[in-house]
């Protein structure tokens, strides 16, 4: 080891006798605010870390949770909502609604019997109360034509009905019909929307008065 | 207290401020190591900007990890080990970064000789002028062989010290030594002729 220390003493004593380097005169302060610049940001992390630890989110999370259910407790009981007690029951348009059952001419054994019929006798009543009604049929000429084409009549008192919807309420006293009547087509106990009720006997008895009169007025009407 | 901590040496320094947190003990160290370090990185990188930013980040490193120094070691190892792993470091990052950038200048992957401007013999000294060809010489020597012949040669350590520096066994120190030296003195040869 010695030998190769002698071989190379030239190399050796030139690679010694190199100028010191020296570090920079402001290399002290550099490092200072390096180190400050350090410490800042390790603090700017903990104060991030502290704020955002879980034991601080947990009271900030609760009371948003109990911001939200107050808020929805208010706003399920606001004014706004409407009270089923105080609402106004809805009308079926689909009834038909009688008033006076003296005034109805059908009979009813015959409510079964075919459409067409119930057809003629509603636009004859109609006929007299509704000033269009007189209108339409003037514009037909005759009863005889309404009679004899009973498509015809079919399709007219579809649109002569609707047009009554249209129109502005009137005082019908017999009769209401809110929606058009279908033609062709057969009356079925089944298919109405009717209420169904057990009458007491004396009620039967009223009732059973009641059909007889109504049986005799129209046998009267034939007649006549 | 000040002459006091002057007249500590730098493991009883250290030991100081691990203890008492004394930010002076810590000032007094960076100035006894800071010429040092700055020559022996500067001889490694032959850049001295570069070797301001590697010692200055030492220092950062030495005062951050500073309860992880123990005494077993002596402190000038304990610090030159970082300043040579930073340097080391430093030195792969500007070869790969200039051997990039090398070929993003060429057409159809030629590699070009970057003019070296900064020898001027006009304006440095005899001296100077030797200083500058012996730096050059040692940025060809491998690495390896460099880092250890500027700690055996210019830095004057022993190759204990070295090796515990390096992290390698004696043996290798020495014939690595010895390659460095055979490789310097092929490349520095004109100078001994004059």
């Amino acid at each position: 080891m010695i030998d190769d220390e002698k071989k190379y003493d030239d190399l050796i004593k030139t690679l010694k006798g190199l100028q010191q380097v020296k570090a920079p005169p402001n290399f002290e302060a550099d490092l200072k605010r390096k180190l400050n610049a350090e410490k800042y940001a390790k603090e700017e992390k903990r104060t991030i870390k502290r704020f955002f630890a879980p034991s601080r989110l947990v009271p900030s999370f609760g009371l948003a949770a109990a911001v939200i259910v107050m808020f929805l407790i208010v706003s399920t009981n606001s004014e706004e909502a409407d009270n089923p007690f105080l609402m106004e029951p809805k009308i079926r348009e689909d009834m038909i609604l009688i008033s006076d059952t003296d005034d109805l001419n059908i009979p009813i054994d015959n409510l079964s019997k075919k459409s067409e019929v119930v057809e003629e006798k509603v636009i004859v009543d109609k006929k007299d109360k509704g000033m269009r009604r007189e209108n339409f049929l003037e514009e037909k000429s005759s009863d005889e034509n309404l009679i004899a084409g009973r498509n015809e009549l079919a399709i007219t008192e579809t649109t002569m009905i609707s047009e009554t919807e249209s129109a502005p309420p009137e005082n019908h006293s017999a009769v209401e019909f809110t929606r058009p009547v279908a033609t062709g087509l057969a009356i079925e106990k089944s298919g109405l929307n009717f209420r169904q009720v057990n009458p007491t006997q004396k009620e039967q008895e009223v009732i059973l008065e009641l059909k007889k009169k109504v049986q005799k007025k129209s046998k009267k009407e034939n007649i006549d | 207290m000040d002459k006091n901590l002057n007249a500590l040496s730098d493991e009883e320094l250290i030991a100081e401020l691990q203890q008492t947190g004394n930010e002076r003990a810590f000032e007094i160290l960076v100035q006894r190591y800071k010429n040092p370090l700055t020559n022996y990185v500067f001889r490694f990188l032959g850049d001295f900007d570069a070797c301001t930013d590697v010692v200055q980040e030492t220092m950062i490193k030495f005062y951050r990890y500073k309860d992880n120094y123990s005494s077993v070691a002596k402190f000038s190892t304990w610090i030159y080990t970082i300043a040579g792993n930073l340097a080391r470091t430093e030195y792969r990052r500007r070869k790969r970064r200039s051997f990039l950038s090398i070929h993003d200048y060429g057409e159809d992957h030629k590699i070009f000789d970057i003019p070296d401007e900064s020898y001027r013999p006009d304006v440095m000294t005899d001296s100077g002028i030797k200083d500058e060809l012996i730096q050059k010489a040692l940025l060809k020597v491998k690495e390896d062989f460099r880092e250890v012949v500027i700690l055996r040669d210019i830095d004057g350590m022993s190759y204990e010290e070295i090796a515990e520096i390096t992290g390698l066994n004696e043996g290798t120190v020495k014939s690595r030594i010895n390659r460095g030296r055979a490789k310097l003195q092929e490349l520095l040869k004109d100078i001994y002729k004059e």
